[in-house]
């Protein structure tokens, strides 16, 4: 799966969640950054695992530190 | 229930430490995973002896009580996890007026406030509240909990096009209010002017609607609200302003109306939002508004309009707490929380990291979630009962202990679970350093 196609699928989720972002998603920025509350972040994550079909062990989720972070996640478990 | 794959079951069972609430949250696929892994996990932690949630309390919330967890075993603890803040849940009067009402209405309203549910009790609740705020021009809308009527009054105050802009740290009633309203949901940063005005700066365009939305006491934070300069701003651009004081209500301001009182912007804020299951001892809430916007949000919260009407005995309790609460014994209990929660914070200062909580609402932080388990145990099994919070209610690696100051606490008891909090702080590494 490729990080371009990772990361539309996010930012994807990310707008529908918030309202208003206009720029260019920077991988290397936090969702917060963006604005998402913590609910918001539930639901990227989970709509974008949904819609790309790829399952992120539940407890591999804690230590994502920001958007490029997801994206490596889904890279690693899309292979698996 | 559909199969889950068992080896995901076992990896729960077996490394339950490693799991937090908030990993259940996630749905990943058609079946029912999250449910099936969620009430192993919960099973687990039973099993092991550190499910500390759900304890069952065999009696009235007072200030040190026993309680029973869901396998039975007995604790002892002090209580700082309920938000009776005046001790008027079981004030003799109050329970009194609450049979004398279910003795003369029954049990429930039977059917929506707008259709047949009206009692005499629930006007004389209005009229209560009304006498107790004391402006003119305003009226009161009932609901059945606080959370429903910031789902109700947002979604019945803003419609698609319109915009509800909040701060960051506001509560999930209101995040959920603003989501049901269809209206652009935009957040400032917590108590942060500057931000609020820029977001202020695109959404105030002079044709949409725009309602701020604020807390008197962010309960999260135990932190008090900039009301005065967030109404001077929204005034300046136009915009609407609601204030939710669930934790500040009947507490805050010389006369118990809030920080809104407190702050000088009562007549200025277009919708007080109140519950009734904190101060007031009971369950439910209101919105303060003027009248012709109550009138209308009683008709179109739709919640409220499609729920029964509260419950006799709880609104006849709810008259007699507004009755008490503008006496002397409401002035001096007022009084009394202020000075306990001054104390109890004394006790704490410096030797952990209460955040930036400046109210009854004691904050500890003691960072990660993964400890949340482990620590609510060791409090309840050393004698203190407190409400944890952690993600997804805060940001993520945030967590904290929250504690609920009383009028009614004695200073041996506070001082007895500021040695446990300490103690806990010591043991699981969150002492100040």
């Amino acid at each position: 799966m490729e990080r371009t196609e990772i990361l539309k699928v996010i930012e994807k989720h990310l707008v529908k969640s918030v309202a208003g972002i206009t720029e260019t998603i920077d991988p290397d920025k936090k969702f917060t950054d963006y604005g998402a509350n913590s609910l918001d972040i539930v639901e990227i994550v989970s709509g974008a695992m949904r819609e790309l079909k790829v399952k992120i062990p539940r407890t591999e989720l804690n230590d994502i530190q920001n958007i490029k972070g997801l994206i490596d996640k889904f890279e690693t478990y899309s292979k698996n | 229930m559909s199969t889950v794959d068992e080896t995901l079951v076992k990896h729960v069972h077996d490394h339950y430490a490693e799991y937090t609430y908030d990993m259940f949250m996630m749905n990943m696929s058609p079946d029912l995973e999250e449910m099936q892994l969620f009430a192993e996990w919960a099973d687990t932690l039973k099993e092991k002896k550190i499910y500390s949630f759900e304890a069952v309390r065999p009696s009235a919330q007072k200030t040190e009580i026993d309680l029973a967890r869901d396998n039975g075993e007995p604790m002892h603890i002090i209580n700082l996890s309920s938000y009776n803040y005046l001790g008027f849940s079981y004030h003799p009067d109050v329970i009194k007026a609450a049979q004398d009402a279910v003795g003369k209405y029954g049990l429930g309203a039977s059917s929506s406030p707008v259709i047949s549910g009206t009692y005499k009790i629930h006007k004389e609740l209005e009229t209560a509240l009304e006498k107790f705020f004391d402006l003119p021009d305003r009226g009161v809308s009932l609901f059945t909990s606080g959370y429903s009527v910031n789902l109700g009054a947002i979604s019945a105050f803003i419609k698609p096009g319109n915009h509800v802009v909040m701060d960051m740290a506001s509560h999930m009633s209101i995040v959920e209010g603003a989501r049901l309203s269809g209206g652009e949901v935009h957040y400032f940063k917590h108590n942060d002017m500057a931000s609020l005005e820029e977001v202020l700066k695109k959404t105030c365009d002079g044709f949409a609607r725009v309602l701020v939305c604020v807390e008197g006491i962010y309960s999260g934070d135990g932190d008090i609200g900039n009301l005065k300069d967030v109404v001077r701003l929204a005034k300046q651009y136009g915009a609407f302003t609601l204030v939710d004081e669930a934790h500040s209500a009947m507490v805050a301001g010389e006369n118990g109306r809030g920080v809104c009182e407190e702050q000088g912007v009562l007549e200025d804020v277009d919708l007080y939002v109140m519950t009734f299951s904190k101060a007031f001892g009971g369950v439910g809430g209101a919105v303060y508004a003027k009248k012709e916007i109550c009138k209308y949000i009683n008709w179109y919260a739709r919640c409220r309009m499609f729920s029964c009407a509260l419950d006799p005995a709880v609104t006849g309790g709810m008259v007699k707490v507004i009755e008490l609460a503008m006496t002397e014994i409401g002035k001096e209990r007022r009084k009394r929380l202020k000075t306990n929660a001054a104390f109890f914070r004394s006790l704490l200062k410096g030797k952990v990291n209460l955040g930036i909580s400046e109210s009854w609402v004691v904050i500890v932080n003691f960072g990660s979630e993964s400890k949340t388990l482990e620590l609510n145990d060791y409090l309840q099994r050393t004698g203190l009962d407190t409400s944890i919070i952690q993600f997804p209610a805060v940001p993520k690696n945030d967590a904290r202990i929250r504690m609920f100051i009383t009028s009614e606490h004695t200073e041996a008891q506070l001082k007895k679970a500021a040695e446990i909090i300490l103690g806990a702080a010591k043991k699981f590494d969150f002492l100040k350093k």
